[in-house]
């Protein structure tokens, strides 16, 4: 019976393919070197540094859906920016639902709207605009020292995510 | 009709974890924290933190989920009680409100429908589980699995709207994700 699964190596090899990160030298490779294997470390193309962990998967009742979660990191001198998200995908590896919060330096945070895969929805945009929104409700602004990447950062994260996600 | 909770099925859920204390806690770890849940047993009210199972009149559990960020040394650690109750078909009856979290042993924070923003779009989750590649899946497991996936995101959704609260502690801010999944695989052993 095939089951649905997430595979770390995959998702590792999109995001050194993925457009939104810088892997030429100095900063290399994108892999599962930080943290004891459990994380990511990489660059932006505006020489900003994040940190993706590990996702934890686990599968619903009779295997009909695979949930994945992970946590952002936007590496700050003192405390850090954060985001964590949830996606839910169906057996044909495709969005159900995805969703995320985020957090400023341990002081606030807000949660965006879940966006739901229905038909007609183009589920990266929509996750970057929720994103975008949260940011802007944590800050009463629209950033600009930096964490008004992290949309493009997780939905990035997101895409490749997807690639990862099998049905095998 | 009666649902059954399967707490060996639920063990299985946690590869790579220890199972401690007769079977009755599962100690794991996820990105680079320690966390445990509890097994809901119908002994559970035997002990001073523990998950709980009930068996309601209509055939349907109650089930009382107990997690712990375990920080190790002397401070406190972090627990979550998330309520899900079945009925007698073993499909998912409770809400979100039902989730209560509290931080290093203080403040306890509760998840309530007001704090999850309008989430559009729930009637669909089940026609997305049906896939094209989901043939011979039935439209009734689809039901069932978009109901425990409701949930599961407005839980998620109201977790996240808190996050400040649990400072900059990385296993703090990744235990929100940690039980959603719990609660997931609680769905996933329930056997009617």
């Amino acid at each position: 019976m095939p089951q649905l699964q997430f595979d770390p190596d995959a998702f590792a090899a999109a995001m050194n393919k993925h457009s939104e990160f810088d892997t030429s030298k100095p900063h290399g490779k994108i892999g599962w070197s930080d943290k004891s294997g459990q994380a990511m470390t990489y660059y932006n193309h505006h020489g900003l540094d994040y940190r993706t962990w590990k996702p934890d998967s686990s599968l619903a009742r009779g295997g009909m859906a695979l949930i994945l979660s992970s946590k952002i990191d936007q590496e700050r001198s003192g405390l850090d920016d954060h985001l964590v998200l949830l996606a839910c995908f169906n057996r044909a590896c495709g969005y159900v639902t995805v969703q995320a919060g985020v957090q400023r330096k341990a002081h606030k945070s807000a949660g965006g709207v879940v966006i739901v895969a229905q038909a007609g929805v183009d589920v990266l945009k929509a996750f970057k605009a929720s994103v975008d929104a949260a940011i802007e409700e944590v800050l009463g602004k629209k950033a600009d020292d930096g964490f008004e990447y992290m949309s493009s950062v997780a939905a990035a994260n997101l895409d490749c995510m997807r690639q990862a996600v099998k049905y095998r | 009709m009666t649902a059954n909770f399967d707490g060996y099925g639920f063990r299985s859920l946690y590869p790579g974890s220890k199972v401690e204390e007769n079977g009755a806690k599962v100690s794991f770890k996820s990105e680079d924290s320690n966390y445990h849940v509890y097994v809901p047993s119908l002994h559970g009210k035997d002990k001073k933190f523990d998950s709980t199972l009930d068996r309601l009149a209509d055939g349907g559990l109650k089930i009382v989920l107990a997690q712990e960020h375990h920080k190790g040394g002397l401070a406190s650690d972090d627990n979550a009680f998330s309520t899900l109750t079945f009925d007698g078909k073993g499909k998912l009856t409770s809400t979100a409100p039902d989730l209560k979290i509290a931080i290093n042993d203080g403040t306890a924070y509760h998840i309530d429908d007001k704090v999850t923003k309008a989430i559009t779009g729930l009637v669909e989750i089940a026609g997305l589980l049906l896939a094209e590649e989901t043939a011979g899946a039935s439209i009734a497991l689809a039901e069932e699995v978009a109901e425990d996936i409701k949930l599961i995101i407005k839980a998620f959704n109201g977790l996240s709207t808190i996050l400040h609260y649990f400072g900059d502690d990385g296993g703090r801010l990744n235990f929100p994700a940690v039980i959603v999944h719990n609660m997931n695989k609680t769905c996933a052993s329930i056997r009617a």
